[in-house]
């Protein structure tokens, strides 16, 4: 079986770089679009941080040489004619993708939303209302504190992690020679924010800008 | 090209420098970078739909680990706890 890391444009591999378990990596081409890979007799994806780190890494060396599609993590198929089958079907998918992320990087933002201060509810149907307000509230907060970030990137997308969680995420495909002035702008915002945590890590492979449907 | 140093600003808003790589990241910094990789790893990236399958196991408790995980990132950080610099 084989294991894939990414589709790309034509890249070279240094053999001694390793994917997952410390498997040597592959490339084939096909129709001027690249794949990267791994082969292996037995592989267990379960995602365990040193598997997705390796895979991330792998992700992250081709970055500095190509445009890069990062596959969804245990991404297995039969062998490279089942690969060459993908890369043929899904070229002109992979080629318009390629050309919205090339030359540039994915940044995470979060923002920590602070608890709303609970005032005693007269009953439970005025307390969820209570809860939402505040809740949506923060939201917009949030919204405003991340506004200024998204004129420097050429796309955003949300990460929702679930309206249980205590922050606001959202991605940025962010041009390579724009992501200085990016960074530079999330400590003024965090500067001019001090009662919310504003976290940022990158630079990632466009993970968040290679689905179905986004921009 | 190196990978970029960013600043982790967490809490308190005094911004503390951190590579992105798992090896030199540290204490919660390394929380919040390897929740930032699992979340894009497991629902962002390539999906090849039809014959292929995901090979994952057990996602579903991963996303609860990871909700529980953000939970006490953040708990941490409105109880002021001191952050590794």
């Amino acid at each position: 079986m084989i294991y894939l890391y990414a589709i790309t444009d034509p890249v070279r591999i240094d053999h001694r770089e390793r994917g997952l378990l410390d498997a040597p990596l592959e490339v084939i081409e096909e129709g001027g679009v690249g794949a990267v890979y791994s082969t292996h007799t037995e592989l267990e994806c379960k995602p365990d941080p040193d598997l997705a780190w390796r895979h991330d890494r792998v992700v992250e060396l081709l970055m500095d040489q190509a445009g890069v599609l990062p596959l969804r993590f245990g991404t297995v198929l039969a062998d490279t004619d089942a690969l060459r089958t993908v890369l043929r079907d899904q070229g002109t998918r992979f080629r318009l993708l390629l050309s919205r992320v090339r030359g540039c990087v994915e940044l995470a933002v979060r923002v920590g939303l602070t608890p709303a201060p609970s005032a005693a509810p007269s009953d439970g149907v005025d307390y969820l209302r209570e809860r939402l307000a505040a809740r949506q509230q923060q939201v917009d907060a949030a919204d405003r504190v991340l506004a200024p970030l998204r004129p420097l990137a050429r796309a955003t997308a949300p990460r929702p992690l679930g309206s249980r969680n205590a922050a606001i995420s959202e991605s940025y495909l962010v041009p390579r020679a724009a992501v200085e002035p990016f960074v530079a702008e999330v400590r003024a915002l965090q500067s001019r924010n001090r009662s919310l945590s504003i976290s940022c890590t990158g630079p990632w492979g466009p993970y968040s800008f290679v689905g179905e449907a986004k921009g | 090209m190196a990978s970029i140093q960013l600043r982790l600003s967490l809490g308190d808003g005094d911004a503390v420098t951190e590579a992105r790589r798992h090896d030199t990241v540290v204490g919660q910094q390394r929380d919040i970078a390897l929740i930032d990789l699992l979340d894009r790893l497991l629902d962002g990236g390539v999906v090849l739909a039809g014959d292929i399958t995901l090979a994952v196991a057990d996602i579903d408790l991963v996303y609860v680990g990871l909700r529980a995980l953000i939970s006490s990132v953040a708990a941490a950080e409105r109880e002021g706890v001191a952050l590794p610099r």
